[in-house]
């Protein structure tokens, strides 16, 4: 189990003064699920710390909408606190090994910084677009004193470049450990600069944030490396997307090869391919990169099951000229021939 | 010396030549990406051609066999989504059209005469069957109710999402479109109806997670459209479809049009004038707005709308004759529009009076663009004593010095902790700035003064002038003794 790391999660659904969202809090929700199962995060629940808009609903918060900057800030400080007590020991200790950093909802692009986010808090509205977390500087904080060895932060909102939004740092003093430079990260980022972030009903009726659905669905499938889970997403997100609400997702990482995912894939990308006339004279084959054949099977009982890597490939009868070519990204994909 | 892999060209082409093209491998790495057109010699394999246009998006798959010859992977069109069932869009559905094309010819009710307007909302899927226009209502600028779009209207849907249109015949004007409830809370927006004009509006209901209840049309994504009276909403029309991606352009703050494109939704203006508006912000944003090309379009849409609050907003821009403008009493259509004036008030006041509905929208917008839309404001309760107190940005500056030094720091929570307790909008928001104005006078060793003025103030509180000296008198009446 990862004992030692950490979570905060955030999920703003509920903007008073701005418009309302319907998926940060069932992104937020399912990032938990995640970070807590054996095969994923494999984290205790009492280290995931999550915040969603239904915790401070009833009753309303007597000081406006939460969560605020400084009810985060305030979970982020008790790491902070553990970090400075642990550098303290004589060896000094992290506070952990790795800390994932989630905020989802509404967002801007803070200025002056074309490479980050900045979540929007609730309280934030018009001429108060300065209630915000900035993406990076935050991760930087914990990377500068590392205080964790590794830094996962994702972000699922929109990157929007709005006149007039203040620049707003972070209340902590800076802290510079040597050792920081060493500190591994993982950011991904749901849109690039100043595009929009798109929410859409992937759960059944559930909304549901695309970039969150993409990166879980590819890391259950076995995408466990920041350079894996890039590409799954990169080729994700354009078959979940509406065909007008595309998002381009951006990824950084100072180790492509960090392991990101305690446990095997829990969906496995399987291809189905079920026969509609059956004959055991023919012969399926499967081609994939540079078509070569990948698997190969005779066509007999109704259906053959392949495991493959995310990517596109071929099926191919011996009797027949021509192939179906099929995306296949994670789960079971159907394909009749 | 080994053999060489045998290759071929692949080809990948756009109808569009600004269309983005990304070639990607079996294995899902990118292999090479271009914008119109797009060559490559490779090895044979499965490759797919990713399209994007703006945030649209669409794959092609090709199979590569360097022993049969290169392939050409063509793209004709990209389809969106709008709230408007247009043709070519994904989200239209023959039923909408048919019954917008229909009920736009038909006025269900007269409430004046020489323009009109049309306003039609829909589902887009199937989950509640009942009347779409639920909760949506019209009233004069004054705040008068004047109809009740699920009253008035007609509704339907068969085998197809809900809809419900309804044709009103107005005396050109502003008017508020409110949307009554619903999970965001009550909001409305500004419709100019112009003379010869019918103002087409297109409301899809927002989903809700797996209750109906609360779903209301979103005013915030829909669709407004332009035809001369009689003609009625023809799903077909380019113009209507490029005024849709033109709304969207400005919606997603892209300044990154390509002229020509922009040049020919300026030149439509005369057949739909929406689009000049559109295309007019859009000209804006880019970095250098060819200010002569401008000139002309404000003053063909001023010939062709009459007094209409988004191209006197326009107007300002120029920069030539804000002394001239009349006050506006409503806010305009577009936020884009409502950010030229609220500038333009610093040395312009009178442009937006206290008492107006724009004054008092301003304190309530909602962000998210590109149409103004606000929360109604309450009744007012007449106006707060006016102080003795200097200018706008000195009085600022005296309250930025007046902090308590426990509040002058700006990580300080005012709301939690006492100074801002009893303030509320933007005269919270003026003791933040305040606030922010004594830290970075500290850090710079300077007056509070040096770093402020009026200009500054209004950009920041983002509220027309007069608003923010209403704001400062209570906050100057309670820091500065």
């Amino acid at each position: 189990m990862a004992a030692d790391d950490h979570a905060i999660v955030v999920g703003i659904n509920s903007y008073p003064a701005l418009s309302n969202l319907d998926g940060p809090e069932n992104d937020a929700d399912a990032l938990v699920e995640w970070l807590r199962d054996p095969q994923g995060g494999d984290m205790p629940e009492a280290n995931v710390h999550r915040y969603v808009s239904s915790m401070y609903a009833n009753p309303p918060q007597p000081g406006g909408p939460e969560p605020t900057t400084v009810s985060i800030c305030r979970a982020f400080e008790d790491l902070i606190v553990k970090g400075q007590e642990n550098a303290e020991k004589e060896p000094p200790e992290p506070a952990g090994r790795r800390l994932y950093i989630f905020l989802a909802g509404h967002g801007v692009a803070p200025p002056n910084n074309m490479d980050d986010a900045a979540l929007l808090m609730a309280n934030a509205g018009r001429g108060r677009m300065g209630h915000y977390l900035p993406g990076r500087p935050l991760a930087s904080h914990f990377r500068g004193a590392a205080y964790f060895k590794e830094v996962v932060l994702l972000m699922d909102c929109c990157r929007d470049r709005l006149p007039k939004v203040p620049v707003v740092g972070l209340p902590w003093d800076e802290v510079v450990n040597p050792e920081g430079a060493d500190v591994e990260y993982f950011y991904g980022f749901a849109t690039k600069w100043s595009r929009k972030a798109r929410e859409r009903p992937l759960d059944g009726p559930k909304m549901r944030g695309l970039f969150t659905t993409s990166v879980l669905k590819g890391l259950r499938a076995g995408n466990d490396t920041p350079e894996r889970l890039k590409r799954f997403v990169e080729a994700d997100l354009p078959s979940i997307a509406d065909s007008r609400a595309y998002q381009e997702p951006v990824f950084d990482a100072s180790n492509w090869q960090l392991k990101l995912a305690s446990g095997d894939a829990a969906d496995v990308p399987q291809l189905r391919i079920t026969f509609a006339k059956p004959n055991p004279t023919v012969t399926v084959l499967v081609r994939g990169q540079g078509l070569a054949p990948m698997a190969e099977h005779a066509m007999e009982g109704d259906s053959w099951v392949v495991d493959l890597e995310p990517g596109y490939y071929g099926v191919e009868r011996s009797d027949k000229p021509g192939e179906t070519v099929v995306k296949v990204m994670a789960g079971m994909v159907d394909v009749e021939i | 010396m080994s053999r060489s892999e045998p290759t071929a060209e692949l080809r990948v082409s756009a109808a569009n030549p600004a269309v983005r093209i990304t070639l990607v491998g079996s294995d899902l790495t990118t292999l090479k990406q271009g914008v119109g057109d797009l060559r490559a010699k490779l090895p044979g394999g499965i490759y797919a051609a990713r399209f994007q246009a703006g945030s649209s998006v669409t794959e092609q798959i090709v199979v590569l066999r360097p022993e049969e010859g290169g392939a050409h992977v063509r793209q004709d069109e990209i389809q969106f989504a709008s709230a408007a069932p247009l043709e070519r869009t994904w989200t239209s559905a023959e039923g909408h059209q048919h019954a917008a094309a229909r009920l736009s010819r038909s006025v269900h009710r007269k409430l004046g005469r020489g323009a009109g307007l049309f306003v039609f909302v829909r589902d887009w899927d199937r989950r509640t069957r009942t009347n779409p226009a639920v909760g949506l209502t019209l009233h004069a600028a004054s705040g008068e109710h004047l109809l009740d779009f699920e009253k008035h209207g007609k509704h339907g849907g068969g085998d197809e999402p809900a809809w419900a249109g309804c044709n009103v015949a107005l005396d050109p004007g502003a008017y508020r479109l409110r949307v009554n409830g619903g999970l965001g809370g009550t909001t409305e927006q500004t419709v100019v109806a112009a003379g010869g004009w019918q103002v087409q509006v297109f409301l899809t209901r927002r989903p809700d997670l797996s209750t109906s209840r609360g779903r209301r049309a979103d005013l915030g994504g829909g669709a407004i459209l332009m035809a001369p009276i009689g003609r009625g909403f023809d799903p077909e029309r380019d113009d209507m479809h490029t005024t849709e991606l033109a709304r969207q352009s400005l919606r997603d703050h892209r300044a990154d049009v390509a002229e020509p494109i922009l040049r020919v939704m300026l030149r439509r203006k005369f057949e739909n004038p929406m689009l000049g508006l559109l295309g007019a912000h859009l000209l804006l944003q880019r970095e250098k707005p060819d200010q002569k090309l401008l000139a002309v379009v404000v003053r063909n849409l001023r010939r062709i709308l009459g007094g209409h609050p988004d191209v006197e907003a326009l107007d300002l821009s120029l920069g030539r004759r804000a002394n001239r403008v009349r006050p506006f009493e409503v806010p305009p259509m577009l936020e884009s529009s409502w950010s030229l004036i609220v500038s333009a008030t610093a040395d312009h006041p009178h442009l937006v009076s206290r008492d107006s509905l724009a004054a008092a929208a301003a304190e309530r917008v909602v962000v998210g663009g590109p149409w103004l839309i606000w929360r109604p404001p309450p009744r007012r309760r007449g106006r707060a004593p006016t102080v003795a107190r200097p200018a706008l940005a000195q009085a600022i500056a005296e309250v930025a010095t007046s902090l308590p030094a426990e509040a002058q720091h700006p990580s300080v929570a005012l709301e939690q902790s006492g100074p801002a307790g009893d303030l509320g909008g933007v005269e919270a928001d003026v003791l933040r700035y305040a606030q922010k104005l004594s830290s970075a006078a500290r850090g710079r060793g300077v007056s509070p003064e040096e770093l402020v003025d009026d200009a500054a103030v209004v950009e920041t509180l983002c509220v027309p002038r007069a608003v923010a000296e209403e704001a400062v008198d209570g906050v100057y009446a309670q820091f500065v003794k």
